[in-house]
């Protein structure tokens, strides 16, 4: 172990995060599969209003929005149990003391958050699969590069708060809060342009509108090609800078 | 957490700048820790062993054996949620004597556990420093154990090292009296003066004295038909000397103490 080869280090990882993943994320998740609707539960509720009051048009961008929020939520809900696994398990104490890597840990346990969601994601993309024209393999791959990009982004910033939170309590205000700003405020259930002219940049800072933005270009509603192109530079760049936030900035033990 | 002054080290590594190494090589089971609800005992240890890279077959082989040794048998199957505090606490200590660290840090292992698994938990942790040569690094308030397991302690309070040595070593240099003399009834806090240094332990009166005025104060306790109780002194008793407050700083000299109920062999 004191000379440890790449491959072997590789190895180490690997397992780690697949053990993290699965003991964490997918084996509770077997046992009490009843924790799923609630990952369900506040997008499909979103996207029912919108199927019973809207027409055709809301509901479509209610999919989109339900995909972006499903992700958003995954990832900041990684801050919420990290910040109970360091707390009230002390489960990070025993991470520090013990080869896993920062960036090992967070990516684990937001894989267990995906796991949550998965269901979720494929439900709704199916729908969209369904529901759109002409949606073929390369819309299905670019909606999972958005997917992963939007979760990987929200949960840099649940890792990022976690190693700040100081008890559980404030980190589920804190997330539900972050993801009320992330998923309901900006137009993510809705287009940018029924916001006020004021308010639309600063929606544009918000990087979850790029990633509506983007499934919406992949259902083919709505943003123009320049649109569509600023999102592709922007989500990018956002997850990013959060992902460099949550590794340089993080209160690991060590640093 | 930064240092704000001085520095540790481990194995002669800086834990600032060495601790990618230092991190393979320790183990933790943190106080007031608790298990993941949804898993058993043995799904926790194979995911400490499976965090450093152990493949899940050899982790599986592995938990088995600690499982017996610990006495988990029973619950090994069973989610944690639904064990007893004791039963979780084991839990925590097997997933850190699990791993093959060298050097394991047990912070308040053994609170919560009954004397028998206490007794358990101690057996591993003299199994693994005498067969396996790991050292053991164990933060507690019992100085029995501190007493039972050690080879070098030190007691801290406040962030200061007050004494540091083996438990003997400790005993010696900390207190001059060689024997502790525990009395529940029949004197009075002004007359134990006269045969030592008097402290308070709980219902009892302790005098820490030498083996001279213990013989004195045996013989006026069968005139006065007084049950005593005489034992050598404890790291409990250095504990008390360094930490703790003494009687003639908070008990007024008069004040004798009421007898407890069936503290005493003898009937006045």
């Amino acid at each position: 172990m004191k000379n440890e080869s790449l491959l072997s280090t590789f190895r180490r990882n690997l397992r780690a995060t697949g053990a993290l993943a699965y003991y964490i994320g997918v084996l509770p998740m077997l046992r009490i599969p009843t924790l799923l609707p609630f990952v369900f539960a506040t997008p499909f509720t979103i996207l029912f209003i919108l199927f019973i009051a809207g027409q055709r048009t809301a509901f479509a961008y209610g999919l989109a929005g339900a995909i972006t929020m499903t992700a958003t939520q995954q990832g900041l809900f990684l801050g919420a149990d990290l910040t109970g696994l360091k707390i009230d398990h002390k489960f990070q104490s025993m991470v520090v003391a013990s080869p896993v890597s920062p960036f090992t840990y967070m990516f684990s346990v937001a894989l267990s958050e995906l796991a949550f969601a998965a269901p979720a994601v494929f439900v709704i993309t199916a729908i969209v699969a369904y529901t759109t024209v002409g949606f073929g393999l390369l819309a299905l791959l670019e909606m999972i590069l958005v997917i992963i990009l939007t979760w990987v982004m929200a949960s840099s910033i649940g890792f990022f708060l976690s190693t700040y939170v100081l008890n559980t309590r404030s980190a589920f205000i804190t997330v539900s809060f972050i993801s009320i700003v992330l998923s309901i405020l900006p137009p993510v259930f809705y287009p940018v342009t029924t916001l006020p002219v004021l308010l639309r940049p600063v929606a544009e800072l918000i990087p979850t509108t790029h990633a509506a933005n983007l499934i919406r270009s992949v259902m083919g509603i709505s943003p123009s090609g320049s649109q569509i192109l600023a999102s592709w530079l922007a989500l990018p760049a956002f997850t990013l800078a959060f992902l460099l936030l949550a590794l340089l900035k993080a209160k690991w033990r060590e640093s | 957490m930064l240092p704000t002054s001085g520095s540790v080290s481990v194995f002669g590594l800086d834990v600032l700048k060495d601790a990618k190494a230092i991190r393979k090589r320790i183990a933790i089971a943190p106080q007031e820790g608790r298990p993941l609800w949804t898993l058993t005992a043995k799904d926790h240890i194979v995911l400490a062993l499976m965090m450093r890279g152990v493949s899940h077959s050899e982790a599986a082989h592995k938990a088995k054996r600690i499982i017996e040794t610990l006495e988990l048998t029973e619950v090994e199957k069973i989610r944690s949620e639904d064990l007893s505090g004791g039963m979780k606490q084991r839990v925590l200590i097997a997933m850190a004597i699990a791993c093959d660290a060298e050097l394991i840090f047990l912070d308040e292992p053994t609170i919560g556990l009954d004397p028998v698994s206490r007794r358990k938990v101690w057996d591993e942790l003299i199994r693994l420093k005498r067969d396996e040569g790991r050292t053991i690094v164990l933060t507690t308030h019992y100085m029995d154990e501190a007493e039972a397991l050690s080879d070098e302690l030190a007691i801290i309070d406040r962030g200061r090292v007050l004494a540091s040595g083996s438990p003997s070593d400790v005993r010696e240099k900390h207190l001059d009296a060689r024997i502790r003399i525990d009395v529940s009834n029949g004197f009075t806090a002004e007359e134990l003066q006269a045969y030592g240094k008097v402290v308070r332990a709980g219902n009892l009166l302790r005098i820490l004295t030498d083996e001279t005025r213990a013989q004195e104060i045996s013989k006026e306790a069968l005139n006065r038909k007084v049950a005593i109780s005489i034992s050598p002194v404890s790291l409990d008793d250095v504990f008390v000397e360094l930490v703790g407050s003494e009687i003639d700083r908070d008990l007024p000299a008069n004040n004798k103490i009421e007898p407890a109920k069936g503290s005493s062999i003898y009937e006045k």
